[in-house]
């Protein structure tokens, strides 16, 4: 079990930081910001975010207290950045001049700096002076990626049924429409999945790898999104072929 | 006029060739705009003309007003002739761009 966790974990990692860089090189051409806002937090997430958990459940006690504390302030430090970006591109994206959702991102990005503080701070307890880690100081982030995540797949979905009814009018690309639905139905599923977690996290007092409902739920979340990065951002000729057929084939079932 | 926008424009027409009373005309108009899945805020005027062929003259019929096709067929002229004013990006453009289409 625990071979398909890390399995599921290595492939998201290696999935999201390709599909990350190359949203980073889309914006590096076309100098906008939503897409520097996803790119910056897929890559941070998969490419520094997912190995530091991994390096970080590796490392033994033998291991100096300072390469410890840095790869955990590494692994805060990049889902922090994953939290933010993401706040940032929904917010661009889905009403720049809106103010609940500027006000939304704001205060997802203002407060999560408190908990990621108190992870840091109750991990350098424990690791240098053997403290128990509280509950507050496991819980961390992850109250913040419940909320991020529901944000992003509500205003996708919102959008998909709008580019929906466009689509029957002729007036949007298939294939973007299905991107909106993917992209939405992906976070729904990991926000679900993260707060699984949250709650197994506050009902048992912790959670460990070894668990197998958590087992289950970090493979689960890992599969889900390196299928969603893959089929939104670089979706195989195949996939966008079976969109556009099957848009065509309801338009013409109409 | 140059500073009305297309859903503005075509609410005035609207309210020209028909019996129907401002506040009639942007009603009707924005229920057929909410059926194709479009904001009055920011519809571009071609697809303004889309919903003039597609949506609108059942709207206008179901309002009992006679010769909706005909009505709708001079809105979309009218449409035509009308330069939309640039305007906030919108999320399929960002979401096109994303995936390289």
């Amino acid at each position: 079990m625990e071979l398909l966790v890390v399995g599921s974990i290595l492939l998201c990692a290696l999935v999201g930081t390709l599909v990350g860089l190359k949203l980073l090189s889309i914006a590096a051409s076309s100098r906008k910001f939503p897409e520097f806002a996803i790119g910056a937090g897929l890559f941070a997430y998969a490419a520094v975010g997912q190995p530091a958990v991994l390096a970080h459940q590796a490392l033994g006690e033998e291991t100096s207290l300072g390469l410890r504390m840095g790869i955990v302030l590494l692994r805060v430090l990049a889902f922090y950045v994953t939290l933010l970006g993401l706040s940032l591109f929904t917010w661009q994206v889905f009403g720049a001049e809106s103010r609940w959702r500027h006000a939304l991102a704001a205060g997802l990005a203002v407060t999560a700096l408190i908990p990621a503080g108190l992870s840091v701070w109750t991990t350098w307890l424990q690791l240098s002076a053997n403290a128990p880690v509280p509950l507050y100081g496991r819980i961390g982030m992850t109250p913040h990626f419940v909320l991020t995540f529901g944000w992003v797949s509500l205003e996708s979905l919102r959008y998909h049924t709008l580019m929906r009814k466009r689509s029957v009018l002729g007036l949007a690309d298939p294939v973007v429409t299905n991107r909106f639905l993917v992209w939405g139905a992906g976070e729904g599923v990991s926000s679900l999945v993260v707060l699984a977690l949250f709650v197994a996290l506050m009902t048992r007092g912790g959670i460990s790898i070894g668990d197998p409902l958590v087992s289950l739920f970090v493979t689960l979340a890992g599969l889900v999104n390196a299928l969603v990065w893959w089929l939104s951002f670089t979706p195989p000729k195949a996939y966008l072929r079976w969109v556009r057929g099957s848009a065509a084939a309801g338009a013409s079932d109409g | 006029m140059a500073d009305l926008t297309a859903f503005e424009q075509t609410c005035e027409g609207l309210e020209q060739l028909t019996e129907l009373s401002r506040l009639e005309a942007r009603g009707t108009l924005r229920i057929a705009l909410k059926e194709a899945g479009l904001d009055p805020a920011s519809v571009k005027a071609a697809e303004l003309s889309v919903v003039a062929r597609m949506v609108l003259p059942n709207e206008l019929t179901a309002r009992g007003i006679a010769d909706a096709e005909s009505i709708c067929e001079r809105l979309r002229g009218k449409l035509a002739g009308i330069q939309d004013s640039a305007r906030a990006e919108t999320p399929e453009a960002v979401f096109a761009r994303l995936g390289g289409s």
